[in-house]
């Protein structure tokens, strides 16, 4: 004969098994301050090109909206995030008698004289992103070439080094 | 007769916990989209300044003759070479204190430690500390900068000449290690007005 139910677990009441939410709450709430505190609004301003890859260094200035140019291992490219454009290709940059590249000296005219149409001033500013394996006499051939056409100040994009 | 008991009694109390399941919704569709926008890799830029031709670099900044003032140039120069970094103040090519090669080491690539202490030791000996600050209005931007003037005029200058295969990476590293040097707690400034020449 099976023992009669004791009166104690008969009468329990069933209590409910909610989750709880508050530790969820507060690893959330910890996240999303974080990620609204790391969100930084200038870095907008530049998008790295997928066409090449940014050196890297400890030194530098905040974002700002220019002119751009990409320098990569195929040559000089307008600075489009889909099918830019080839202002001097590779033909252009190995040529050992120019100094300066007629395709982007001519691009650069171009942004130049639409600034001046549009009564706006001239600063005079282009921002470069430039492949880190460059070497160096294509460096200066796009150097040279922006100062011929006037653009004196120019801003390296890179990758800021955590310190 | 015993009176029936009253309703409230049997009345079950009422959660008084705040409802947090919309905060929770909220947050599961902002953590994502945060996430999703968020960039890891800080993108900056390196401001390079190339001179004006014909004109000093300095420009406004330099002092005439007519004023009496000092126009000795250090003209600090590095060469960026296979084997090394060749540092050349006062224009010489002879082997000595103003002319020396700092080799590169055992993993191939340049001694940046010791070419920052070098630059330092120069700044120390032919610079010295800055003797005053001009005003330099860009004509371009129409912005004002301060400039500091030293007992050289280009007491914030160096030339950097690189062979042609250097990599732009090298570049920048090199430009990186001409601007400052920490010492102790304190930052130095050595020679952030980098020009970039064509190697001779």
């Amino acid at each position: 004969m099976a023992f009669a139910p004791s009166k104690g677990k008969k009468n329990r009441r069933k209590e409910e098994a909610g989750l709880s939410l508050n530790s969820m709450m507060d690893m959330m709430t910890i996240i999303l301050l974080f990620l609204l505190k790391s969100m930084s609004t200038s870095g907008a301003l530049i998008q790295q090109s997928p066409f090449l890859e940014l050196p890297t260094a400890e030194r530098e200035m905040e974002p700002k909206k220019a002119v751009a140019i990409l320098v990569t291992p195929d040559g000089v490219l307008e600075d489009m995030e889909i099918d830019p454009r080839m202002l001097s290709d590779r033909a252009e940059m190995d040529d050992p008698e120019g100094v300066v590249l007629p395709g982007l000296a001519g691009f650069l005219n171009e942004n130049r004289e639409f600034v001046l149409k549009t009564g706006r001033l001239f600063r005079g500013e282009i921002t470069i992103q430039c492949d880190k394996n460059v070497t160096y006499d294509w460096l200066l051939k796009v150097i040279n070439t922006c100062g011929q056409t006037e653009f004196a100040t120019i801003d390296f994009v890179i990758i800021k080094e955590s310190t | 007769m015993a009176f029936k008991p009253s309703q409230k009694r049997s009345r079950e109390e009422q959660s008084t916990e705040i409802n947090i399941t919309p905060i929770m919704n909220l947050m599961v569709v902002l953590i994502p989209l945060l996430l999703s926008a968020s960039k890891f890799t800080e993108l900056a830029l390196l401001e390079y300044l190339p001179p004006a031709e014909g004109a000093p670099v300095e420009a406004g900044a330099a002092p005439s003759e007519e004023s009496g003032a000092n126009t000795e140039k250090i003209n600090l120069l590095l060469n960026l070479v296979e084997t090394g970094i060749q540092v050349s103040i006062f224009q010489s090519v002879e082997e000595g204190p103003n002319f020396y090669e700092i080799p590169v080491i055992a993993s191939g690539d340049y001694n940046w430690e010791t070419l920052k202490d070098s630059l330092w030791s120069i700044k120390q000996t032919h610079v010295g500390e800055p003797t005053g600050i001009d005003t330099v209005v860009v004509e371009a931007t129409g912005k004002s900068t301060e400039i500091a003037t030293y007992r050289v005029l280009d007491g914030e200058e160096v030339s950097i000449t690189a062979v042609a295969s250097t990599t732009f990476q090298t570049v920048i590293k090199v430009m990186d290690a001409c601007r400052y040097i920490t010492i102790g707690n304190e930052q130095k400034t050595l020679f952030p007005l980098t020009i970039l020449k064509q190697f001779q």
